[in-house]
């Protein structure tokens, strides 16, 4: 059976000045590393409104995954880092495989390069790109990227050019992950090769998408599917689910047409796949998620119910000292390095 | 000395432009160590370069592939976030992103996440560019007014003033999204890469800094002179006045004295002045072909002398050192570096070294 890895994940949209939480990112994630986790994700948003309520509502986010990761390349010597997602049909793909070429070479070939057939149509016009009112239309081209993306980083000339990626990134198109949200994808990404990421909060239940990827997975392909868990440790489950109801309320109303329906707070916490009370309860909880046994990588998060940085550190390291190894995570020895720089 | 045409303190940052064979991760990451030790330095500011891809080696008889190509950087933020994390003061620039090859709302957010990540650090060099048969199609999805020189300077206002406004806040779409994280200042960060005596009096007429080569069809001075006439249109249709920022790229190679220095960067001097042979200034002899590509070398005096001697150096409020193509190892740029900021640039007029580091 493939060993269990742990990831730290983040979509940076907690409350406060947007430097600063990148900054605080950029700790936390080291502080990750210090404790053994295998990988860090981080989300893109692009685009702010002018107005909105901090907290998970907050409409900020970071837009440059690439960027934001080298930095987090600098300071840190083994953790993997995870772009979850750089949407494709926003971005100009050569750019995209630059860009990824550029942070693998920096970070020792620690780069997962996590995409998706992402992006809103008001978002798409801002950058001048149009996505097409055909949903079919809009796949094909996404399945166009996805291959291009592919095979440039695999060396080959790029289109229309006598011209090959510079830097080379040997290894990184075996390195792709697609975010999947259906029976569809999840066995679409297993042929093509490529991991796949699942969320919790999706119309189509987490453990179908995952299913489906190893159902369609060639034999002696190693399975890579990540999937995200929100935690919220605390003392107990009432004093979790008081932090957590302003964060529950706003995430059950945001999905409510296709979540599962629910009245009280323990169900819409339910529905949304919160894990939250003691440690052992959090273990319980994800290891009766249906999703669980497909799972090779657990991706926490730790945003819901937390509003400081020593909060949110202190859950990394509560799901590193006992939620983690209560699912059976041991932390590599060999990786138990905090600084192996020159 | 020369005397300075501005009043603006000089300032020093190294530059580079990463085009060379070998491994390229290995290349970066030597660079990156050459970059950290120049903050110790005392250097004020990187710029880096931006180059999109390469020709593969070419097969020959006695071996399936040719020697290394040479390379060069795509992604100029990326490189630059990784010295965001290990330096504190260094100011951090791109030197420069080929505008009509990118997405300029894309430039605006990895710019204002460098900016975010660095405390502000970022310096936005930008240029026209990018005319290569292909490259505009592979990367923008069109080709518009390629051919006509008149159609692309337009398109690259349009994207100019486009990268400001979304830098400065404005609002991007229908639903006034607003560009994420917020960038104060950086639209004051702006230069322009130009080539010739009407871009560089364009660039001066926004306000925008600007960023000379010294190898280049027109001569140095030339363009430093329109930008500052520029500048001064800006101040009068602005009604403020906005301080010279004119970099000048300064190619060194110190040695113990100047027939050493030719001896040794002998290859890449023939190189470089075969490159520019069709626009170079015409040169015979090796010293020549030296002075042809502006190339100051020998001892600290004799290369304060050349830079101070040169038409632009008035004009020069940053002189960018560029400590490539002649040198035989990393170990070699350092020193290089140290000379120039513990002799050189002192001699120069510059003082930064004496402000005490943070880091």
């Amino acid at each position: 059976m493939t060993k269990l890895r742990i990831a730290v994940h983040s979509d940076l949209r907690e409350h406060g000045e947007q430097a600063a939480v990148y900054r605080e990112t950029l700790d936390l994630f080291g502080y990750a590393e210090e404790l053994g986790f295998d990988t860090a994700w981080v989300r893109s948003y692009k685009f702010r409104r002018r107005s909105g309520a901090p907290g998970f509502s907050f409409p900020g986010g970071l837009p440059s995954p690439l960027v934001f990761l080298s930095a987090l390349a600098a300071r840190t010597a083994r953790i993997r880092l995870g772009t979850a997602v750089v949407p494709l049909p926003l971005e100009n793909v050569v750019r995209v495989a630059e860009d990824a070429a550029v942070l693998d070479a920096l970070s020792h070939g620690r780069l997962e390069l996590g995409v998706s057939n992402g992006g809103q149509p008001a978002v798409a016009a801002a950058l001048g790109v149009d996505l097409g009112s055909d949903r079919d239309g809009k796949k094909a081209r996404y399945l166009e990227s996805l291959a291009a993306l592919a095979e440039v980083l695999d060396g080959g000339l790029v289109n229309g050019t006598d011209q090959e990626l510079n830097p080379p990134a040997p290894g990184l198109a075996g390195r792709i992950w697609e975010s999947a949200l259906t029976r569809q994808t999840g066995h679409d990404s297993a042929l093509r090769g490529n991991g796949v990421l699942i969320g919790t909060t999706q119309t189509v239940p987490a453990e179908v998408t995952a299913a489906a990827y190893h159902a369609a997975l060639p034999e002696g392909a190693p399975p890579r599917v990540g999937l995200v868990v929100h935690v919220h440790p605390a003392a107990d489950r009432r004093t979790a689910l008081s932090a957590l109801e302003a964060d529950v309320q706003t995430v059950y109303a945001w999905g409510k047409e296709w979540l599962p329906p629910a009245t009280t707070l323990e169900e819409k916490a339910a529905a949304i796949n919160v894990h939250y009370g003691r440690p052992e309860q959090i273990a319980e909880s994800i290891l009766a998620f249906p999703a669980f046994p497909y799972t090779t990588e657990l991706q926490f998060s730790v945003a819901y119910g937390t509003t400081s940085y020593a909060q949110r550190r202190a859950a990394v390291e509560a799901v590193a000292s006992e939620i983690a190894p209560a699912l059976g995570w041991k932390p590599d020895d060999r990786h138990r390095v905090t600084d192996s720089r020159a | 000395m020369t005397s300075r045409v501005h009043d603006e303190p000089l300032t020093l940052a190294a530059y580079a432009i990463l085009n060379e064979p070998g491994d390229q991760a290995r290349n970066y990451r030597a660079a990156l160590g050459l970059f950290e030790h120049a903050e110790q330095l005392g250097i004020d500011g990187l710029w880096v370069r931006q180059f999109h891809l390469r020709r593969p080696a070419v097969a020959t008889a006695s071996s399936s592939s040719g020697p290394e190509p040479g390379g060069g950087l795509p992604s100029p933020f990326v490189f630059l976030a990784w010295l965001a994390a290990r330096t504190r003061r260094l100011r951090l620039g791109t030197a420069a992103v080929t505008l009509p090859l990118e997405s300029p709302l894309r430039v605006a957010e990895d710019a204002a996440v460098l900016d975010a990540l660095s405390g502000g650090r970022a310096e936005l060099g930008v240029a026209n560019g990018g005319a290569a048969p292909g490259l505009a199609e592979l990367f923008r999805g069109s080709a518009a007014g390629a051919e006509d020189p008149d159609a692309r300077r337009a398109a690259y206002q349009a994207d100019l003033a486009r990268l400001a406004d979304a830098l400065d806040g404005a609002a991007l779409n229908d639903a006034g999204a607003r560009l994420n994280p917020p960038s104060p200042g950086l639209s004051g960060r702006i230069w322009e890469a130009t080539l010739t005596e009407r871009s560089g009096y364009d660039t001066g007429a926004r306000g925008h800094g600007v960023l000379i080569g010294t190898t280049q069809t027109v001569a140095a001075d030339v363009t430093a002179r329109a930008y500052f006439r520029g500048l001064e249109a800006y101040a009068a249709s602005a009604g403020r006045h906005r301080p010279p920022r004119l970099g000048l790229a300064t190619l060194i190679y110190p040695a113990r004295d100047r027939e050493t220095a030719l001896r040794e960067a002998r290859a890449g001097i023939e190189e470089k002045y075969e490159w520019g042979r069709a626009f170079l200034p015409p040169a015979t002899t090796l010293a020549e072909k030296a002075a042809s590509i502006c190339l100051h070398y020998g001892t600290a005096e004799q290369i304060t002398e050349s830079i101070a001697a040169q038409p632009w150096f008035p004009y020069a409020t940053q002189l960018m050192v560029q400590t490539e193509l002649f040198y035989a190892s990393y170990t070699q740029r350092a020193d290089a570096l140290e000379l120039f900021t513990g002799e050189v640039a002192p001699a120069l007029g510059w003082t930064g070294a004496a402000r005490p580091s943070n880091s």
